[in-house]
């Protein structure tokens, strides 16, 4: 069987007394992208927030290549290599890009089979954002600060990678770009989560794909498949 | 490397090079001991503020207890000179207790941020300001500590209120350097984020509550330098000076000058200590004055002198070009 880099099983989270995620299962496989897809309020971000330690769940266990991470905190989390693209990006307003990105530099694992991420390589994939490097992040436009998320993320120089939505609110040109940069870090061997609204977008680079509906896991299956069952999409995102 | 002589680079060399020029010929074109000792109170007064503001600017922590931190340095430093300790002991304990202090602080007070850091800080910085009134057998009370003679570091005699604006000079200028160096390195940045968005610093793999405590105690060392420059200046430390109306003072300097700028708590340590001091020769009701100017700074200028002036500069600079700056230039860092 396939390391699993990230699995959540019979997961249970609460947002206070909201019973958000019943009892949630998936696993990501090394060097895979999983596409998370579901409704609003399905709880893929919270299966994120979960992932990264930000929301702890309250039954069941979370594990990153086997280790288990579920009573972790983030940092503790994000030092076995996890890191978050999150939704809406966050990025540092006040802080310059370059700042932005140094200060989430982080140095790979001493076994990693991954080139290091560094400022230079960062630059190198997303060129505006070297351009731009001593401007303050406030000023960036949607894209430019989706970009520096992304490359604010793999400064941590991760394992795996959970991207919360990273086309949300982009002009069509500017998701195109987001999701060659997406391909472009799968091809280079990194484990990926990514949630998205549109299944189009997830459907073209994901190898996998779990369904989320009311907090659960509803299905769980791969592009081909789902391309065929319309009414399936339908039933669960409420599309096609 | 073009980076560095850029226009706006020249410019601020240029800048710091006349402000240098200024401090340092001060005492030949200023008349009087009078003004040059209020000059040695803008510098101490300014490290204090600096001192402040890496937690109130760069941390996002306000702390309302900063004057009994002060205090208890200024006390540590006259109770060692009292008890026949030379000045070098007396400086390095003063030096100690008061980023030991700090740290008791923080540990306390970083339970929390936001509204509850700071009470938290106010009623520690009271009861401090309440163990210098009461604890009379170490404070000697309401009638606090006389501190006799001033060090002479290398045979030059501090006793001269010259010499003194000189040492309080350079220890600003140093001071100047550090916040300048902790602001632009990777740790500042990741201070800065805590400030932001601590959750997402935590997601990035950093201890947030550490960040916040190492600024803590970065900024009870630069609390405890100008409180040793104080007690050397007045030669005389009471609870007076842990009092919440200090704490308030230093915070305004921070506040009205620009929090989470450089030159910003100088700027308002300038202003506090020249209305404290010379305005206050002049006008009777000063206070008054000083409530106005303050006033004034929160409606025309919410972010406070430094930043609000770069606002106000940047306006007038574009209404008299042709064309609009380039994004770069409109968008950086106030200094």
């Amino acid at each position: 069987m396939a390391t699993s880099a990230l699995r959540l099983e019979n997961v249970d989270a609460f947002y206070g007394d909201s019973h958000v995620l019943q009892n949630v299962s998936f696993e990501l496989g090394e060097a895979r992208m999983l596409g998370l897809l579901g409704r609003n309020g399905a709880g893929k971000s919270t299966c994120m927030n979960v992932g990264m330690g930000l929301l702890s769940a309250r039954r069941g266990e979370v594990s990153v290549f086997g280790e288990p991470v579920t009573k972790l905190s983030p940092e503790m989390i994000a030092a076995r290599g996890v890191a978050l693209v999150p939704q809406g990006r966050r990025i540092f307003r006040s802080l310059t890009v370059r700042e932005n990105l140094i200060v989430a530099a982080r140095k790979p694992d001493a076994g990693s089979k991954h080139a290091p991420w560094t400022i230079d390589t960062v630059f190198a994939m997303f060129p505006r954002l070297k351009e731009r490097s001593n401007q303050m992040a406030a000023h960036l436009s949607g894209g430019e600060q989706q970009m520096l998320a992304i490359g604010r993320a793999l400064m941590g120089n991760p394992r795996v990678l959970l991207m919360d939505e990273p086309s949300e609110g982009l002009a069509p040109q500017i998701v195109a770009e987001v999701m060659t940069t997406i391909r472009k870090l799968k091809e280079s061997g990194l484990s990926i989560v990514l949630v998205e609204q549109n299944p189009n977008l997830v459907f073209d680079v994901a190898d996998d794909i779990v369904i989320l509906n009311t907090g659960g896991v509803a299905v769980v299956s791969t592009p081909a498949a789902l391309r065929q069952d319309d009414a399936l999409l339908r039933q669960h995102l409420g599309v096609f | 490397m073009s980076e560095i002589f850029s226009a706006d680079n020249r410019l601020r060399f240029i800048a710091l090079a006349i402000a240098l020029a200024v401090l340092v010929s001060l005492p030949f074109w200023v008349s009087g001991i009078y003004y040059i000792n209020v000059g040695s109170q803008i510098l101490f007064f300014a490290v204090f503020a600096l001192g402040l503001n890496i937690l109130v600017g760069y941390a996002g922590l306000v702390s309302l207890g900063h004057a009994g931190l002060f205090g208890i340095s200024a006390y540590a430093t006259a109770y060692m000179l009292q008890h026949g300790f030379g000045h070098t002991s007396a400086i390095m304990m003063a030096l100690v207790v008061g980023v030991a202090s700090m740290a008791l602080f923080a540990v306390l007070s970083l339970r929390s941020s936001g509204i509850g850091f700071i009470m938290i800080t106010l009623a520690l910085g009271q009861i401090l300001w309440g163990l210098a009134y009461r604890w009379i057998s170490v404070t000697d009370g309401d009638n606090g500590i006389p501190v006799r003679g001033r060090p002479a570091p290398f045979g030059y005699s501090l006793t001269d209120p010259v010499h003194f604006y000189y040492a309080s000079l350079i220890v600003f200028i140093v001071a100047v350097a550090m916040v300048f160096i902790f602001v632009r390195s990777p740790f500042g940045a990741a201070l800065m984020g805590t400030r932001d968005q601590p959750r997402r610093m935590n997601a990035l793999g950093y201890h947030v509550w550490m960040i916040r405590f190492y600024a803590c105690l970065f900024s009870g060392l630069l609390t405890a330098v100008s409180a040793i420059l104080f007690v050397y200046y007045t030669n005389f430390i009471s609870p007076q000076t842990l009092s919440l109306t200090a704490s308030a003072e230093v915070l305004l300097m921070v506040i009205s000058g620009g929090p989470g700028t450089l030159l910003g708590p100088i700027v308002g340590a300038t202003l506090v200590v020249v209305i404290k001091t010379v305005v206050s020769g002049f006008i009777e009701r000063w206070n008054f004055l000083l409530g106005a100017i303050f006033v004034a700074i929160v409606i025309l200028m919410p972010e406070g002198i430094v930043p609000g002036s770069a606002r106000l500069w940047r306006l007038v600079t574009r209404k008299r070009t042709a064309a609009p700056p380039a994004p770069a230039a409109t968008t950086e860092r106030t200094p």
